[in-house]
């Protein structure tokens, strides 16, 4: 499978009277974007803003992340079992809309948080202050039922994302408007993958998604998570979107539609790929509650990668607590069968940095990168614009945000700010032991 | 202009007096005393240690509150920038009290600390995640060494630099947050890629290894077996005659249960410094139950009592001398045919 | 594993339903007992709260039961939920005639107290929690139980106004 992605570079979002790209500034058209997701009539109502790079703005709670992406090429259409159809994608021409992002804001439950500061400290523990965001704020009708809310929520952000970039598909397939970069991915054929690079070591990447219930939940080609086998997923397919969250709470390290379309571990792998290792495949499994199912899915991924017969894996965790569980199964089960392990994680060592970091853990697990502690405290001052919800102040007393201030100052954990921690290591933050 | 440095140290390296003078009241007198004179030196001009406070081990540890007091009246007294803990080297209750203070110091003065102890004092564990303690050698012989050492730390502080693995300090257990060059994701590649070559490489995040034991199997016939009492919770004969330490006891007690029904309050005392003896001193039962093993060999339901207990105090206990005493214990129980043991802890 | 071979056929292994979430107390099904964690002994008493639960379930696990999912949450810290549920399972396996306990539930469960204790001082609590916050944690800890019960058996419905329906019959509970 081969993958081309024409990516335009996107520096500025308007609001206008025609929804296109022109010079690297995006245009929307408000009436009529709003006005589609409203089709949907389980939305009460749909608002739209935008923030850019360095503006006093505070997004929250956010709900998902999603980079407008669409197909250039015939086939199957990008974010597939819900934009797309469900036959495979990952092939032929994808175009991009790079340096932007659709946030989905709309408070579901009560304790939710998920904030995006444009500026100020807190702008440097989310990637998304470095996007030009275009603000979906949801609200689904009083009678939808929580379930179905999220579900309006997440589809409304794929299909926001999609609009954006089908309108620019035209002008692009017409050559009015070039792409910026172009880059092709291979995913070749397993005969060709495990002859090609024979000096080199083989690696296959073990992609854990959250899968605990609702708001906990990943979707692959629109299946919920928790019901699949481990299987094996081609990279392209991630860059086309068939890996969706659904995934609500813990900010800091779920993984968004947006990072999944841009996994920093797979984009690694490629970038070394023919140089210093074989990137031969990639293992999606889950995180199941039940005791049986992390048995299961554990033993299952890593006979997987034997089948594949790699040397090594990285493995990648979503969210904490009993997840860990599942990445620390994960690793000693391809420790013993032989497999070398790294595993990507992020810590809960409390607010003072000496609680222990991980849930569980196994002597196996000697190699481990960590995106930092997300209990670290960090205090976010006031910003000119709240786009959103603004958290109500009981709901900072219940102790759930952390404390807001008269003026309007946060002190939270960097847990509430979203992508802070992502376990893809998707950001430069890391922890040391002093 | 010098900084200013308040320093604590116990009875012994006062040169007032050993274990015997441990119930020491606090005192302080200016400039330095004992080990404070190479500390001072070791300054270097940059630091001058102005007073000196001096407290004995058992003073400290049965008045805790009324010596933080005390030590923090006396930083703001004399405007200390800085506060120096001993070293303690391997003494448990002298380290225990350097890390009580100096923790106490740093969170009511604002002002930094630095104490120094060998890495097996109980000290440690305790007190580690607030502060930073120089590694010392287990004895006072360590001195040469760990006064530098803890010189060089104290200016780092007082300049507020970061101290680093080159000070010495034992490593606190405290994660914190920092932003590498790089993303995680190209480190772990990199990483997985030392890895398979079997190149070194170093975690970001060492694994908590736990020192797991093994459960033993049931105990099958109950009916027969003998059943042994030991208990970390201090219960020891009237007047400890062992003088088992009421805290970072260094030894346990063995004693006969021949003849005895019942624990009273005439024969049998606890010798815990951790938790308030009333309780325990009207009735050792209370942690020692006697009465009951007692009562379950006469019914039958166990075989018999064993004729021996072992006692010693769990608190701020060194993990070595824990050990030790586990497995001497262990190795008397096995000898003496016990099938199994009721261990209690307060 | 969730159940049981007997002479007679294989039948569905009993099973504990430890809950401080009112949702919960009216859950019936046969096999299933339901033991709500509270002060007192009537409807009206104030939930015990998550590190209860904990407990509870640790020391009935010492006795032989068995986890049927994890005792942590993904993604919630216990500061954050004042709910906690946990299912177990009978005990497997007997060594004359009394169970012998599961080592891998005793190392989950353990491992969940030590992340429960250390929140000790700041647990969520059931009474302390705003009204908005305490419906929508009872919900999510509802919801987060669902596939555990479904594989164990015990489907749950949903009624419009959250709370889950009980077939006809009454409640069981127990204190311990």
């Amino acid at each position: 499978m081969k993958l081309e992605l024409h990516r335009i570079r996107i520096s500025k979002l308007e609001f206008g009277s025609s929804t296109g790209v022109r010079n690297g500034v995006l245009t929307v058209n408000k009436d009529e974007l709003e006005k589609f997701l409203l089709e949907d009539e389980r939305l009460a109502g749909v608002s739209l803003d935008v923030a850019h790079p360095g503006e006093s703005v505070r997004i929250l709670p956010v709900k998902d992340a999603v980079e407008p992406r669409c197909k250039l090429s015939e086939g199957n259409e990008v974010f597939p079992g819900f934009i797309g159809d469900v036959d495979p994608v990952g092939e032929g021409k994808t175009l991009v809309l790079e340096g932007m992002a659709v946030l989905t804001t709309g408070r579901l439950v009560a304790p939710q948080e998920g904030i995006v500061d444009m500026s100020g400290p807190g702008a440097e523990y989310t990637p998304f202050s470095q996007t030009c965001n275009l603000v979906v704020v949801l609200e689904p009708s009083e009678e939808v039922k929580l379930h179905e809310a999220e579900s309006v929520c997440r589809i409304a952000g794929l299909k926001a994302a999609h609009y954006l970039a089908s309108r620019c598909k035209e002008a692009v397939l017409s050559q009015a408007v070039a792409a910026d970069t172009v880059e092709t991915f291979d995913a070749p054929a397993l005969t060709e993958a495990m002859h090609a690079y024979p000096n080199l070591p083989k690696v296959a990447y073990i992609y854990m998604l959250q899968s605990q219930g609702l708001l906990h939940d990943t979707y692959v080609y629109g299946v919920d998570a928790k019901k699949i086998l481990p299987t094996l997923i081609s990279p392209t397919e991630t860059m086309d979107g068939a890996i969706i969250s659904g995934n609500c709470v813990s900010a800091c390290d779920k993984n968004s539609t947006y990072v999944h379309q841009n996994n920093p571990v797979i984009k690694q792998l490629y970038a070394r790929h023919g140089k210093e290792l074989n990137f031969v495949g990639v293992i999606i499994t889950n995180e199941n509650v039940t005791l049986a199912d992390k048995k299961r899915s554990s033993s299952y991924a890593v006979k997987l990668a034997r089948m594949l017969g790699v040397e090594a894996c990285v493995i990648s965790e979503e969210g904490f607590g009993n997840p860990d569980a599942d990445l620390v199964m994960n690793c000693w089960k391809a420790e013993r069968a032989g497999i070398k392990t790294v595993l990507v994680t992020d810590e809960y060592a409390g607010r003072d940095g000496s609680s222990q970091s991980l849930a569980d853990s196994c002597p196996e697990g000697n190699a481990c990168v960590t995106a930092g502690n997300a209990n670290m405290m960090i205090t976010l001052p006031p910003m000119e614009k709240v786009i959103g919800d603004a958290p109500k102040a009981d709901i900072i007393a219940g102790g759930f945000f952390g404390s807001l201030r008269e003026d309007g100052s946060m002190e939270v954990e960097i847990q509430a700010i979203l992508g802070a921690t992502n376990e893809l290591g998707f950001t430069r933050l890391g922890a040391y032991t002093i | 202009m010098a900084y200013r440095v308040v320093h604590y140290i116990n009875q012994f390296f006062a040169g007032i007096g050993g274990e015997d003078k441990a119930d020491h009241e606090l005192e302080v007198r200016e400039g330095v005393v004992g080990p404070g004179l190479a500390l001072a030196n070791a300054l270097k001009g940059e630091a001058e240690i102005v007073a000196t406070i001096i407290c004995g081990d058992n003073f400290a540890a049965m008045h805790s509150e009324q010596v933080c007091a005390a030590v923090e009246n006396a930083c703001k007294q004399y405007q200390a920038d800085l506060l120096l803990a001993g070293p303690a080297f391997n003494a448990g209750r002298y380290g225990t009290a350097c890390g009580m203070v100096s923790s106490f110091v740093q969170k009511n003065v604002g002002i930094p600390a630095v104490t120094a102890m060998y890495k097996e004092n109980p000290g440690v564990d305790i007190y580690k995640k607030d502060l930073y303690i120089v590694e010392t050698g287990d004895s006072a012989r360590g001195m040469g060494t760990a006064v530098p050492a803890m010189a060089k730390l104290a200016l780092a502080l007082l300049k507020g630099e970061q101290p680093s693995k080159e000070h010495g300090y034992i490593e606190r257990g405290v994660r914190v947050n920092t932003f590498y060059d790089t993303c995680g994701a190209e480190r772990a590649v990199t990483m997985l890629l030392k890895k398979i070559k079997g190149e070194p490489f170093t975690t970001e995040y060492p694994m908590p290894v736990f020192d797991r034991v093994e459960p033993r199997p049931a105990v099958k016939d109950m009916k027969s077996a003998t059943i042994a009492l030991v208990t970390s919770g201090g219960i020891v004969p009237k007047g400890n005659p062992d003088h088992i330490a009421a805290s970072s006891a260094q030894n346990y007690g063995e004693y006969s249960l021949s003849g005895i029904n019942d624990l009273t309050a005439d024969k049998h005392q606890t010798a815990h410094g951790g938790y308030d003896q009333t309780y325990a001193n009207q009735d050792a039962d209370r942690v020692l139950p006697v009465d009951v093993l007692r009562d379950l060999e006469k019914e039958g339901v166990i075989g018999k009592l064993h004729e021996m207990w072992y006692a010693t105090v769990g608190n701020g206990t060194s993990v070595a001398n824990a050990r030790r005493f586990g497995q001497e214990i262990g190795q008397k129980l096995k000898d003496a045919q016990v099938q199994a043991v009721i261990l209690t802890s307060t | 594993m969730m159940e049981r071979r007997t002479l007679s056929g294989v039948v569905m292994r009993r099973m504990l339903l430890i809950t401080n979430n009112r949702l919960f107390f009216g859950l019936c099904r046969p096999g299933l007992s339901v033991v709500a964690a509270l002060e007192g002994c009537n409807d009206a008493s104030t939930p015990l709260t998550s590190l209860d639960v904990v407990r509870i379930a640790r020391d009935t696990i010492h006795r032989g039961w068995v986890l049927a999912h994890h005792p942590l949450y993904g993604n919630v810290r216990p500061r954050l939920q004042p709910f906690r549920t946990i299912l177990l399972l009978e005990p497997e396996r007997f060594v004359d005639g009394r169970p012998e306990p599961d080592l891998l539930s005793l190392h989950l469960i353990s491992e969940a107290m030590t992340v429960y204790e250390s929140e000790r001082e700041s647990l969520a609590l059931v009474d302390a929690v705003p009204e908005s916050l305490a419906r929508d944690c009872a919900f999510l800890d509802a919801e987060l139980m669902k596939e555990t019960l479904a594989q164990a058996g015990v489907p749950a419905t949903w009624s419009s106004d959250r709370t889950i329906t009980c077939c006809r019959g009454q409640r069981e509970g127990e204190r311990l």
